[in-house]
């Protein structure tokens, strides 16, 4: 019976009791919808979670909307044009990644501010006087630009490798038929990489929906504020799980309508052999004119936040060394190493057990495990935190001793936030070098007389290195850059680059803030070189 | 004559190794011709050429009398009314047979193009797959709907690269006569590249076996493989 249901090995058991492990936050956020409302909840839910509904809305749809538009065109561009610096784009188009839009909001807003650069300049220079209400970003459509231009690579690069996988055949069929570049575009490509970029809009989504830097400092409420609010300022933690379960809601929503967009259709290529897209070279104007976008992209995307960064940092240049910097800049490594490391073992023997046993309830292994990254910070937060208050009562209560709450104010808790908000990136890369290296030299080992566990560490391992690496770097930078989570469950007195320069920022000490985001965009850029320049040695 | 190669030149610019050197080719309107040589000799760059696919490094290529390529003029290849066949076919996976078919000539009036599409599906005997989509069709299903979609926009030249190599043996023998027969009935200027000499002996009124780009024998495809000139060519043929 065992067996049947896959526990024929302990690289079952040992999946199933991570899996447990990853229900069981999940399990008191349910739990917690059937307890009675407190009367805080009567008062959000007759006068406010309409707002939140609204806000979360407007930012969710315009924010994937404008991510589909610009990431969509971007990486059709460099795939089908060969023009300046196309090359570099085809990388540097990633970096707006490595800026937190909650660091990218509060750079555009000093920058757009009455002391910032541009009315500055305005008004010193050519005595304009700009009125103010037209540069104020802090509201709903400054967010989604913020959002927009710092989320927009998710939709970017699995577009761009969607269409790096495509066929030229495809466009040059078309060409014959009598069609031009745009027409190509829009009635083949578009619709051909459909269920790559509703793959991307869905992670911005699900990143909007996250996020809490940007909406806490322009004052927007929605779900994300809301439950913060309602634990930390009115301490109501029956409130905060109702609007959690809520936006859990809102989030299964998302991912049903993610599946009906994708689509049914299985849109393979209808032979064996692709011959890979290749660029249309343009030159003179036509090769600078191609240039623009994609440089006004990375400009305001990566250049001008992070010039403006360089510039706050030297004027506070004085105050760095009362930063604290390096002990800061050793959690963030640490936490990001720590998180990543777990995610990736765990993502190794979930992936594996999923591949060697093919019964029902190991199939549901890989949904379980990807099933993190959609729920945002907060939610997952709220779980834990009550997962490890009843994991602590739990052990006063068996060892007769009041020891207090050692693992909830621990960072283990935090970690094991990371670890399931992350094991999605991890075993999603992880999965992907599973598929890609087959099960004929698994099988062959196995009927050599290995065991699943050798074969694994003989076979398996050194062919899976690459996406092992990949997976850890992708986790590394995610933790990193994340908020919302350490926010709440960091232990006292603990910081790392994302806490302290947001709390620095919503200080108002812009300036003291930008030291600690510049040097974490950089610890970012340096982890995503890392990562593409590791893929591309792969490929060779 | 109604298509002329004359003396093309087609290199890679970075080894500027040649592809074609001074190749010279013509064919008369209503002819079917069967290009064969080895992989890399060239052929399926004949064909690329024509289309506007790629630009020759120099030489001109004549359809219809009408310079396509030559001096400062390249026509490109969406206004060259030339149907190609592509080896991996082509075909858009998100369109069903019918949609790919209509997209040639989606710019004719709703009327003009069903009575089209219906003529050509009952040609390529596909009336009853308009609505399945490429991965639902078998290999010679997706190589007719690919003919067809090429054929509905009334190309002055079509262009089949390597039409069987993606078929089973089995099949192709019956594949081969069907295309055959729909060649013969729409009886347009037909270049196909193959390495089999038994597409050449089906379906075309001319063969030249090419090496290294140029031109080593040419003749009635039967005489061709009968007294074939070198060693070179016996082994391309037999």
């Amino acid at each position: 019976m065992l067996n049947k249901i896959g526990f024929n090995n302990k690289w079952s058991v040992i999946s199933l009791i991570i899996i447990i492990f990853i229900i069981l936050p999940s399990v008191f956020i349910f739990l917690g919808l059937f307890e009675q409302a407190s009367d805080n909840w009567v008062h959000i839910k007759t006068y406010l979670l309409k707002d939140y509904v609204f806000n979360s809305f407007i930012l969710t749809f315009f924010t994937g909307l404008f991510s589909i538009i610009i990431g969509v065109s971007l990486a059709w561009i460099v795939n089908a044009y060969d023009f300046k610096f196309s090359n570099f784009f085809k990388w540097a188009l990633i970096l707006p990644m490595a800026i937190p839009p909650y660091i990218g909001s509060y750079t555009y807003v000093g920058l757009l501010n009455y002391t910032g650069v541009i009315q500055t300049f305005f008004r010193n220079n050519l005595s304009i006087i700009i009125d103010p209400s037209l540069l104020n970003i802090m509201n709903l459509p400054g967010a989604i630009f913020i959002y927009t231009i710092f989320l927009y690579p998710y939709v970017y690069l699995i577009t761009n490798a969607f269409f790096k996988k495509q066929s030229a055949s495809i466009i040059e069929v078309s060409k014959t038929l009598g069609k031009g570049s745009f027409e190509i575009f829009l009635k083949v490509m578009l619709p051909l990489s459909r269920g790559a970029y509703v793959g991307g809009a869905t992670l911005v989504v699900l990143e909007v929906l996250n996020d809490y830097g940007v909406v806490k400092y322009f004052g927007i409420s929605t779900f994300s504020t809301s439950i913060f609010q309602t634990w930390f300022a009115l301490g109501d933690t029956n409130s905060a799980i109702k609007l959690s379960a809520s936006l859990m809601i809102l989030v299964f929503i998302i991912l049903v309508i993610e599946r009906i967009s994708r689509g049914d259709k299985k849109y393979n290529h209808s032979s064996r052999s692709v011959k890979p897209l290749k660029p249309y070279k343009l030159k003179g104007k036509k090769s600078w004119a191609m240039f623009f976008f994609p440089a006004a992209i990375f400009l305001i995307g990566f250049l001008v936040p992070v010039a403006q960064l360089i510039h706050w940092s030297i004027i506070s240049y004085g105050n760095i060394t009362k930063l604290n910097i390096i002990s800061i800049l050793f959690n963030s490594i640490g936490v990001s190493f720590i998180g990543s490391i777990l995610v990736i073992i765990a993502a190794v023997i979930i992936a594996n057990t999923v591949r060697v046993n093919k019964d029902i309830l190991t199939k549901n292994y890989a949904r379980i495990a990807i099933m993190g990254y959609s729920i945002p910070g907060a939610v997952i937060a709220i779980g834990v935190m009550m997962f490890f208050l009843k994991l602590d009562s739990s052990i006063n209560m068996v060892t007769n001793y009041d020891i207090g709450l050692i693992l909830s104010t621990s960072i283990f808790m935090l970690i094991f936030a990371y670890f399931i908000r992350f094991l999605a990136i991890g075993f999603n890369s992880v999965e992907s070098g599973f598929q890609k290296v087959g099960s004929n030299y698994f099988e062959a080992s196995r009927t050599l007389g290995k065991s699943i566990t050798e074969t694994f560490f003989k076979v398996d391992l050194p062919m899976l290195k690459p996406s092992l690496i990949s997976g850890f770097l992708l986790v590394s930078i995610e933790i990193l850059k994340e908020l919302p989570l350490t926010l709440i469950l960091r232990p006292f007195n603990f910081n790392t680059l994302a806490t302290r320069a947001f709390e620095y920022a919503n200080d108002e000490m812009i300036h003291e803030s930008a030291v600690l985001s510049l040097i974490l965009i950089i610890v970012s850029v340096i982890l995503i070189y890392t990562l593409t320049s590791y893929k591309k040695k792969g490929k060779r | 004559m109604f298509l002329e190669l004359k003396n093309l030149d087609f290199y890679y610019n970075k080894k500027k190794k040649y592809i074609l050197n001074n190749f010279t080719l013509s064919m008369k309107n209503r002819k079917t011709l069967s290009i064969l040589g080895e992989s890399g000799s060239g052929k399926s760059t004949i064909l690329r050429l024509i289309a506007g696919l790629e630009k020759p490094s120099s030489g001109k290529i004549f359809i219809d009398q009408q310079i396509m390529n030559g001096g400062n003029t390249f026509i490109p290849p969406e206004n060259r009314k030339v149907g190609m066949v592509f080896q991996d076919y082509a075909l858009f996976p998100h369109m069903t047979v019918y949609e790919n078919i209509n997209f040639g000539i989606n710019d004719l009036s709703k009327d003009i193009r069903k009575n089209k599409i219906t003529k050509i599906l009952k040609l390529v005997e596909l009336q009853e797959f308009k609505d399945k989509y490429p991965h639902q069709l078998s290999g010679g299903q997706q190589q007719r709907t690919a003919l067809a979609r090429a054929i509905v926009i009334e190309p002055k030249i079509l262009l089949l690269d390597e039409p069987f190599s993606n078929l089973d043996t089995n099949l192709k023998h019956n594949i081969r006569k069907k295309l055959n027969n729909i060649i013969s009935k729409i009886n347009i200027t037909t270049i196909i590249v193959s390495h089999d000499k038994h597409d050449a002996l089906t379906l075309a009124d001319e063969l030249i076996i090419l090496k290294d780009g140029e031109i080593v024998q040419k003749g009635k495809p039967q005489n061709v493989i009968s007294i074939p000139k070198t060693k070179y060519i016996k082994g391309i043929v037999n």
